[in-house]
């Protein structure tokens, strides 16, 4: 159920951390830009060193050709629209011009800090950039009850997709709406769309205002997707939409973009069960 | 002209009504036979008509404020009732509540382009935007006229599946449909985000829009 790169929220943290993002437009008329004329999209994303006064030169690196292919063609051929190459290429990125890498700067604050609350902040803000490895080694050399960090080390763990760990790592956690939502994700990103359901309808049938709703929300849309309901996933997004705004939520934002993508065509949303969300 | 005692109190309730609350009016050419008591209080009865009435052949429509009328429900309710009536679509002035719904038939970024290069060329248009849009295609916009214009002028409304008379979307702005990029935080405008780049020495990341 790829929607495009930003359906990974380890893409849009990285990109709202790192980097300055725009959109290019394209569409003035003012000539021939990245060798894109006027309303042409060959490029779907433009990385590219900010100007410095006296600095070296700006590198300017742009993805979405491939040979003998541009627009539509180049992306399916190389990929440049997953959320994992952009990852990728952004890390890749900031590595080799590491004079721009400026660590998130409540990462910064947080990394000597020895509490166990900044500790567990910093486990969440690392995750939030997909560094697993990172938040397990953290985690791991924290003192005190498994049920504290339970939730945490359930989320490390199934993004790096060891389910079975990340599930029994979930049974030490507190009760609670944030203890189902994970068991609903770990349940949905591994493909078990039953207990997936069984755990987003409790969810929103006793926390519909929750702070993690609209993702809930999301995933059960795409579950009735997946069903071949459109219409009943196409009525769960746009309530989730009408309770957390758009303007406040990711999660809203993705039902939003996906209800646009429905209308390219229902069979352009990929059903494949292997893609991720 | 056809004043019969219905008309004159319907006319008289809409002229009251105008003057308490400002729902949209709308005034909708008739021709063919003259309607009916039975058709204009038919007209009445839709949901979101907070008046109607006939003056010669002109049929005036006053909508509940924050609620909608379709063309189409006018039409349909002359056939029914009048069905030698027939209400000229093209005719109807276009105004600040005047809606435009069509289905697209493909999504709203490959719509906008052609949609904005046919209204360009309407010397009348002066801007326009999308208000709403929905599932598979079908989206709202309106346009604001320079002067008197009829949405005939506008050519081929064939086009347009419903013309919606509503207040709903006064003051909104179009609906910013890249927000949906996936909370990503971006600038205004390409010029912000090079200063900001180039201040805070972090990298640009640059997504064309060409449309396509």
């Amino acid at each position: 159920m790829r929607t495009g790169p930003f359906s990974d929220p380890v893409v849009v943290a990285l990109i709202n951390r790192y980097f300055v993002p725009v959109h290019l437009n394209n569409i003035d008329g003012s000539g021939i830009r990245y060798n894109m004329p006027p309303g042409h999209e060959d490029a779907y994303f433009i990385l590219e060193t900010p100007e410095t006064a006296d600095g070296p030169e700006v590198e300017s690196i742009t993805y979405g050709w491939s040979d003998g292919h541009d627009g539509p063609v180049a992306a399916e051929n190389t990929h440049v629209l997953e959320p994992w190459f952009m990852k990728q290429e952004m890390l890749k990125f900031l590595g080799r011009h590491s004079q721009f890498d400026h660590e998130w700067p409540e990462l910064a604050r947080l990394k000597d800090a020895t509490d166990p609350v900044s500790r567990l902040r910093l486990v969440e803000l690392l995750l939030d950039e997909g560094a697993a490895d990172q938040a397990l080694a953290l985690l791991d050399a924290m003192p005190g009850p498994l049920t504290r960090t339970a939730q945490a080390r359930a989320r490390a763990l199934r993004q790096q997709k060891r389910w079975d760990e990340a599930a029994a790592a979930l049974s030490s956690a507190p009760a609670g709406p944030a203890t189902i939502i994970e068991e609903a994700r770990i349940a949905f990103d591994r493909g078990d769309s039953n207990l997936a359901q069984e755990m987003l309808d409790a969810f929103l049938a006793h926390h519909p205002d929750h702070v993690d709703a609209a993702e809930a929300y999301y995933l059960r849309g795409w579950l009735y997707f997946r069903a071949g309901d459109d219409n009943a996933a196409l009525e769960v997004w746009r309530e989730g939409i009408a309770r957390h705004p758009v303007t406040k939520s990711l999660f809203s934002q993705k039902a939003h973009l996906t209800l646009i993508r429905q209308n390219w065509s229902i069979d352009t949303v990929a059903r494949s069960n292997t893609d991720e969300h | 002209m056809r004043i019969t005692m219905g008309n004159l109190l319907i006319s008289t309730l809409l002229a009251v009504s105008l003057t308490a609350a400002s729902g949209p009016v709308v005034e909708l050419p008739i021709s063919g036979a003259p309607l009916s008591d039975e058709a204009l209080a038919a007209i009445e009865q839709l949901p979101g008509v907070r008046a109607a009435a006939l003056d010669r052949d002109v049929l005036s429509l006053e909508v509940t404020p924050d609620f909608e009328v379709s063309v189409s429900d006018v039409v349909a309710v002359l056939t029914e009732h009048a069905p030698d009536s027939r209400l000229e679509r093209d005719g109807v002035t276009i105004g600040d509540h005047t809606i435009f719904q069509m289905n697209a038939g493909v999504c709203f970024f490959c719509a906008e382009g052609p949609l904005g290069q046919t209204l360009s060329r309407r010397s009348f248009v002066s801007d326009w935007s999308v208000v709403d849009y929905y599932a598979k295609g079908r989206l709202r916009f309106r346009i604001n006229a320079d002067g008197k214009a009829t949405i005939g002028a506008l050519g081929g409304t064939g086009a347009f599946e419903d013309i919606i008379i509503t207040d709903r979307y006064e003051g909104l702005g179009a609906p910013n449909l890249y927000w949906a990029t996936g909370g990503v935080a971006w600038r205004a405008n390409e010029a912000i985000a090079r200063q900001e780049a180039s201040r805070a020495q972090k990298p640009l990341i640059l997504f064309p829009t060409a449309g396509t």
